[in-house]
């Protein structure tokens, strides 16, 4: 793949993370009058699944984003074809973990996984 | 009543004093310190001091050559047009990336001035900096027009506007001097990268219209250590003696290569025809 795929894919990733975060902040310190009562048991169980799907969301592009970023730093710190290539791969198999482990937490917090 | 002579009125030139000061004997004396190396001799790197008689319109290259004439022969500088053309004697002046020619010592407003060799390049002696790698990289983005489908033997010329000129008309101002590359804080910590001035070049022929190879060079640019490294620190543009913009190009790129990577494939080189000179009737 193209670098400018890659880029294209970061920038993207890049204004989702700041447009979700926003709304995780927003939604924990407003939607349900404020930090303390949105982590209620009732409201956290009203909003099970919402937060669920929002959650994963969220997983997906910063698993992608941050890896991608650290690929890109490193990169730029050393060169060569076997340690670019070493760092490429290590950042996909971190990211895919990262996606992997965050999934298996968000199913867990669903009630899908025990 | 005044009588018109058709003699031509003389009128008295007033010199102001002030623009004759420093043009007969030095202002002052400016302390140089010069950077030393010399791998020959395995003294390491060291800094010489200089003191240099000032005039009107010293430039930091005049008091460099000054120094090599009367008081160290042994220093080395590279210096050839002295008028900003050649691009030859580009050096890191107080900090910053300058030509020696074209600086002159009065403006730099300093009693004491810091003359080393350009950074993110070898140093070969004293001044002199090693170019291979910069003329490498600014080979391997294709320098030139490309068109595959016209034989260069036919002698033809191709057809384009003045405002299709514009365009790219800045970038072909570069002399190559390598003072964008010496500022680019990229290529100090990435010596795979580009640089600005490849990719000023680059962008200079992906934007002429009578270019046909913008695909390959795209190529050569979208990977990794290319356009995409440029983090936009804008120093390149800074301290560029010719006014280009190698940081503008290097965004252009960008969104060509994202955003118009499809007007890019669709773009039809310009087309050519017999030379212009044989279709203009002889006087």
């Amino acid at each position: 793949m193209r670098e400018s795929r890659f880029m294209l894919l970061q920038y993207l990733t890049g204004a989702g993370i700041l447009v979700l975060g926003a709304m995780h902040f927003a939604l924990l310190s407003f939607a349900y009058g404020g930090f303390g009562k949105a982590l209620t048991f009732d409201t956290v169980n009203a909003t099970y699944l919402a937060y669920g799907l929002f959650f994963e969301l969220l997983l997906v592009l910063l698993s992608f984003h941050i890896f991608n970023g650290f690929r890109k730093v490193l990169t730029e710190f050393r060169q060569g074809k076997l340690y670019e290539t070493a760092v490429t791969w290590i950042m996909f198999l971190g990211g895919a973990a990262t996606f992997l482990w965050g999934t298996r937490t968000i199913l867990i917090f669903l009630g899908v996984l025990h | 009543m005044s009588q018109d002579t058709g003699e031509v009125p003389v009128v008295p030139l007033h010199f102001d004093p002030k623009v004759m000061e420093g043009l007969g004997k030095p202002i002052r004396n400016v302390s140089f310190k010069v950077f030393r190396y010399d791998p020959g001799k395995g003294q390491g790197v060291r800094y010489s001091s200089y003191e240099v008689p000032i005039f009107k319109g010293t430039t930091v290259l005049d008091a460099l050559l000054y120094i090599k004439e009367k008081l160290d022969p042994s220093l080395s500088i590279r210096y050839s047009c002295r008028m900003s053309v050649c691009g030859s004697c580009g050096m890191v002046i107080n900090g910053k990336e300058l030509l020696a020619c074209r600086t002159q010592v009065e403006k730099l407003e300093k009693h004491d001035i810091v003359v080393r060799p350009m950074n993110n390049m070898p140093v070969t002696r004293d001044l002199v900096t090693d170019f291979s790698v910069f003329f490498e990289k600014h080979r391997s983005v294709l320098p030139y027009i490309v068109r595959e489908d016209v034989d260069l033997n036919l002698n033809r010329e191709y057809m384009q506007t003045p405002d299709q000129v514009i365009d790219f008309l800045m970038f072909s101002n570069c002399i190559k001097c390598g003072l964008c590359y010496s500022a680019c804080p990229t290529n100090a910590l990435d010596e795979s990268f580009l640089g600005p001035q490849a990719m000023a070049q680059a962008y200079r022929y992906v934007a002429d219209t009578r270019d046909g190879a913008q695909g390959k060079r795209m190529e050569i640019l979208d990977a990794r250590h290319g356009l995409w490294s440029c983090h936009f620190a804008g120093s390149c543009s800074d301290v560029c003696p010719k006014g280009v913009d190698p940081a503008f190009a290097i965004q252009q790129l960008k969104t060509l290569a994202i955003r118009k990577a499809g007007v890019l494939k669709k773009k039809k080189p310009a087309p050519n025809v017999p030379q212009v000179r044989e279709l203009v009737p002889e006087r």
